[in-house]
């Protein structure tokens, strides 16, 4: 499958997608599929069940991206929304329970050990999150990948919601910081 | 507003990784739209975990694609799930095709965000004056409710009060020794009718109470008499008040009292036909 080499704008392929037109598809798939995948094998991390949820996301963006709307937010946060949620909700289904890769999270948070779920050693994610600092690095995860609200990492950190939502802010701060994102 | 305070509050970190709860994210959905500092700094939240997402080394297969696309292609054939009815564009099978790909016409949708934020501000105005004025006719109508309860309890007071009155009067005459009492009974061939009248043997002063009549009809009245040596005296005309104990004429004697329907104002001599109670005093 060809893809157009000419790069879309944002405005063009949300136009495209909108139109279920399939260069823009496949456009999107080959330049931001990977990062996707990257962020579900972040949450499942197996190689066969993070590529059955991308295609689940693929549907879910080609069904609900007449409702999508580039005025509240960016196409591609909003697709990682999807995915984050699409794999999320697969952790806690019962096909992946079976597995016996349930975890008790709050035993793992608070004797400090990560959830063995976020398993770093084999995502590329892994030595920028892990050079966060600890604190910071529990907020994301719970938050980011785990998908907990931060009124259950409150409670489970202990600390006020206030609390937590600023240290979240600093955590996604220290993280542009490390990722050198460039002033547009 | 203070925009500031909501940047560093954490709430548009929750928003942009879609943790905010609904109500709440509808909220700074419409913050974002109205404040371009809003938007900005949740692009910069957006970028950053969009830079953090392709930093991954990890990768789905080759095969994963052509299963993806080999799914959405059976979903062309579905109705379009989205309102606005895009139209479906044909599939372009044939790649190598060396025709320059389709473009794809843009609309330039130009959001005017300032346009918007007054149709929006307009519109909840609207809404809120709607809600008001509403609510306000609510109120009134309770209001006035409200005052007619008072009224009726008002008059129902007064009703109470002026029974209260009756009674006690009534009481005075009753343990009063030097008052007698003569019962009027209705006369045959008239409806059923009653009446009393109290008679101070010292003062000779006349009362009448506890009358039991058939109302008036309009333009007549009753009128009191007493028999004085077989002849009708009047004694005075009743009030429309039937609970009230009236004081009539003083009579120094009379051997009976009896009451008829006059014309209004009353009569010099009783219209002895329209007779409905009468009393002997012996």
């Amino acid at each position: 499958m060809s893809t157009r080499s000419i790069p879309y704008t944002e405005e063009a392929l949300v136009e495209g997608l909108k139109l279920h037109d399939e260069q823009s598809y496949s456009y999107f798939y080959d330049n931001y599929g990977k990062a996707i995948f990257g962020v579900i094998f972040q949450v499942v991390p197996n190689q066969e069940a993070a590529e059955d949820i991308l295609q689940e996301v693929f549907v879910k963006i080609w069904k609900n991206i007449g409702s999508y709307d580039p005025s509240k937010g960016r196409l591609f946060t909003w697709v990682l929304n999807i995915a984050r949620n699409q794999a999320i909700d697969y952790t806690r289904s019962k096909e992946f329970n079976k597995g016996g890769k349930t975890i008790s999270l709050s035993d793992n948070v608070n004797s400090g050990e990560r959830p063995v779920q976020s398993n770093y050693h084999d995502a590329g994610l892994k030595k920028i999150v892990e050079s966060l600092p600890e604190e910071a690095r529990k907020l994301l995860e719970l938050s980011y990948f785990l998908g907990y609200t931060h009124e259950e990492i409150a409670e489970m950190l202990k600390l006020p919601l206030g609390t937590v939502k600023t240290r979240l802010r600093t955590a996604i701060i220290e993280l542009r910081k490390r990722l050198d994102i460039n002033k547009k | 507003m203070d925009i500031s305070c909501i940047i560093s509050s954490g709430d548009l970190e929750l928003y942009v990784m879609g943790l905010l709860p609904e109500e709440e994210s509808r909220k700074m959905e419409q913050l974002i739209v109205l404040f371009p500092e809003l938007k900005a700094e949740a692009d910069r939240i957006s970028e950053t975990l969009e830079a953090l997402a392709m930093q991954t080394t990890q990768a789905p297969r080759p095969s994963a694609k052509q299963k993806i696309f080999e799914q959405l292609s059976t979903l062309k054939d579905e109705p379009y799930g989205g309102e606005n009815q895009a139209p479906v564009l044909p599939l372009q099978m044939d790649e190598t095709d060396d025709a320059p790909a389709k473009v794809i016409p843009l609309k330039k949708k130009k959001t005017n965000y300032l346009l918007a934020a007054m149709v929006a501000g307009l519109l909840l105005s609207i809404a809120t004056i709607l809600f008001l004025v509403a609510e306000n006719r609510n109120k009134q109508n309770d209001i006035a409710a409200l005052e007619q309860r008072i009224q009726s309890v008002n008059q129902n007071n007064a009703a109470l009060q002026e029974q209260q009155l009756a009674y006690e009067e009534l009481l005075r005459f009753v343990q009063d020794e030097n008052i007698r009492t003569i019962m009027l009974q209705h006369v045959p061939g008239k409806p059923q009718a009653s009446a009393k009248v109290f008679w101070n043997q010292q003062s000779k002063e006349v009362f009448v109470l506890d009358v039991s009549l058939p109302q008036a009809p309009a333009g007549k009245q009753y009128q009191l008499w007493a028999i004085v040596d077989g002849k009708p005296v009047s004694a005075g005309l009743l009030a429309d008040q039937k609970n009230r104990t009236q004081k009539m004429t003083a009579f120094e004697q009379a051997d009976a009292f009896a009451i008829t329907l006059e014309n209004k104002g009353g009569s010099a001599s009783p219209t002895l036909e329209e007779m409905y109670v009468m009393g002997k005093t012996s």
